[in-house]
């Protein structure tokens, strides 16, 4: 059997393991991506994400049938969980250190920091959109690891709660109370942002009903 | 629905997840209604539009080609390793992609088996310290054992059956002291050629004061096995310096006329004058009549003196 990108992430897992390459190659470049980006939201820094990648498909590399147990989850979701192990691992080693600058335009290999704009048409917006993004990114960024995977995971990397539970190893539940508290967290934290920028907090204060 | 409620639905709403749709009108109508928690769910819409603000930023975000390049070429090394294992020998060896980082690794075992090295071989050198130490100055002196009894040995046999007597070799001696202790009888220590024997004694070793005695008549030779401590190996050449030549057993109680069976006794190292050595009938160098000679006696349970023999 030859590998296509028809081929389910499993199969692709079942003809590498075999040793074919065109397999890797498939399944890589199907996955690469999204371990790439949830890498690079959740420590900020492209040479973290790099290394997290490499690390997560080298474990197919090694070829071993039983390190996918299909029975407990998607390859996709046993990807992510390596990614986030990685991710987990390195943030815990640099939680050490102090950053020297506020924000990290260039890292120590001197490779920027992923660009946060897309639009080139008008520069006022081009500029707004990017102070926003750039706002949010450090807001997420500033989030308490446990609360940022689930953030990551289900609105930039748009999974359910279900999907997300499984590349976590944890409960349903547990993503969506993670989630809430994530956003209030990150609703606070802009609005902090908002008020140090324009002095007066108007958006993002956050609301209490009584009714 | 009441704020509490809506609030338990909010980010589900801002989100625009499917939710029950009896639910989502209760919600909706609930935000009408209430000016707050309309403001508070615009607000989770913002932050819901700036995450994916964030995440269409990204969408294009991907890793180098050059992480497919090293993977590529680690998953052909690995193949080549697995097709031929056994030629090679090598079924872990380090993929090339994590070349520099096997190598670390290999630099940190060495480094840490070295160190495991220094520290065995540390602890070895101080437990020798320790054991020659503790066989210098633990194990009693000749001295120390008269004064404290030294080491009494019994052995009761039924009488009658003797044995023929024969010094036990060096490694009977040592290894099989009980089938030795089964072979011994009991009798009374009779006088016999004084005939040397060599007491072989290794290095830093206590000196053979402690004997296993097993004693034996034959024809008037008087025999002491020994064990733990000396071993009599009479074909050993003995060495000028850690050897000590005894006589045989020269019974003190010849005249006695009736001795009660040997059953127990001591073996004391003592000095004695060499003028003792005529009074035994052994012949004597009167240039050194002065000096005194070493002889092992031995003691029965009585507290009699038994036996005699001379060291040198």
């Amino acid at each position: 059997m030859k590998a296509s990108p028809e081929h389910s992430d499993e199969e692709l897992l079942r003809l590498i393991v075999a040793g074919d390459a065109d397999a890797f190659t498939t399944l890589y470049r199907r996955r690469q991506a999204c371990i790439y980006r949830f890498a690079l939201q959740m420590c900020g820094s492209e040479g973290i994400a790099e290394d997290v990648t490499q690390e997560v498909f080298l474990t197919l590399v090694r070829r071993e049938p039983q390190i996918f147990d299909a029975t407990r989850g998607t390859l996709a979701a046993y990807l992510y969980g390596i990614a986030r192990n990685q991710v987990l691992r390195r943030l815990e080693k640099e939680r050490h250190f102090v950053s020297l600058v506020e924000d990290t335009a260039e890292d120590g290999n001197g490779t920027t920091e992923h660009p946060a704009t897309t639009t080139r048409h008008d520069p006022l917006a081009e500029l707004t959109r990017h102070e926003l993004i750039e706002s949010v990114q450090q807001a997420v960024l500033a989030l308490p690891a446990h609360y940022r995977e689930v953030v990551v995971l289900c609105e930039l990397h748009e999974m359910s709660y279900a999907e997300a539970a499984g590349a976590l190893g944890c409960a349903v539940g547990t993503v969506r109370s993670r989630l809430h508290r994530a956003r209030a967290l990150l609703v606070e934290r802009l609005r902090e942002v908002r008020q140090r920028e324009a002095g007066v907090a108007e958006d993002f204060d956050p609301l209490r009903c009584f009714a | 629905m009441n704020c509490q409620q809506f609030t338990s639905f909010i980010v589900e709403m801002a989100r625009g997840q499917m939710m029950d749709a009896a639910s989502r009108d209760a919600a909706m109508r609930h935000a009408e209604s209430c000016q707050a928690c309309a403001a508070r769910l615009a607000q989770e819409q913002s932050l819901t539009n700036a995450l994916r603000a964030v995440a269409h930023d990204m969408k294009d975000a991907s890793a180098p080609a050059r992480v497919e390049a090293k993977l590529l070429a680690a998953f052909q090394s690995s193949l080549a390793q697995t097709d031929a294992p056994a030629a090679t020998g090598a079924t872990h060896a380090p993929l090339p992609l994590n070349a520099a980082r096997a190598k670390a690794a290999a630099r940190r075992r060495l480094a840490f088996a070295a160190i495991a090295a220094v520290a065995a071989s540390l602890v070895l050198v101080v437990l020798a310290s320790l054991y020659v130490r503790f066989t210098r100055t633990g194990s009693p002196s000749s001295q120390e054992i008269a004064s404290s009894g030294g080491q009494t040995v019994s052995e009761a046999t039924p009488p009658g059956k003797e044995s023929a007597i024969a010094a036990p070799s060096p490694l009977a001696s040592s290894t099989e002291p009980e089938r030795q202790t089964k072979s011994a009888t009991t009798g009374t220590i009779q006088v016999g050629a004084a005939k040397l024997s060599t007491v072989k004694q290794p290095r830093n070793q206590r000196p053979p004061t402690m004997i296993k005695a097993q004693h034996v008549i034959d024809g008037g030779n008087a025999i002491i096995e020994a064990s733990e401590g000396e071993t009599v190996a009479a074909n050993a050449p003995a060495r000028p310096v850690e050897a000590e030549s005894v006589t045989e057993f020269i019974s003190l109680m010849a005249d006695a006329p009736a001795t009660s069976p040997l059953e127990s006794g001591q073996l004391v190292r003592v000095q004695v004058p060499r003028a003792a050595l005529a009074s035994l009938g052994l012949p004597l160098n009167a240039e050194r009549g002065n000096e005194p000679v070493k002889a092992d006696v031995l003691l029965g349970g009585d507290g009699l003196a038994r036996a005699i023999r001379f060291v040198r």
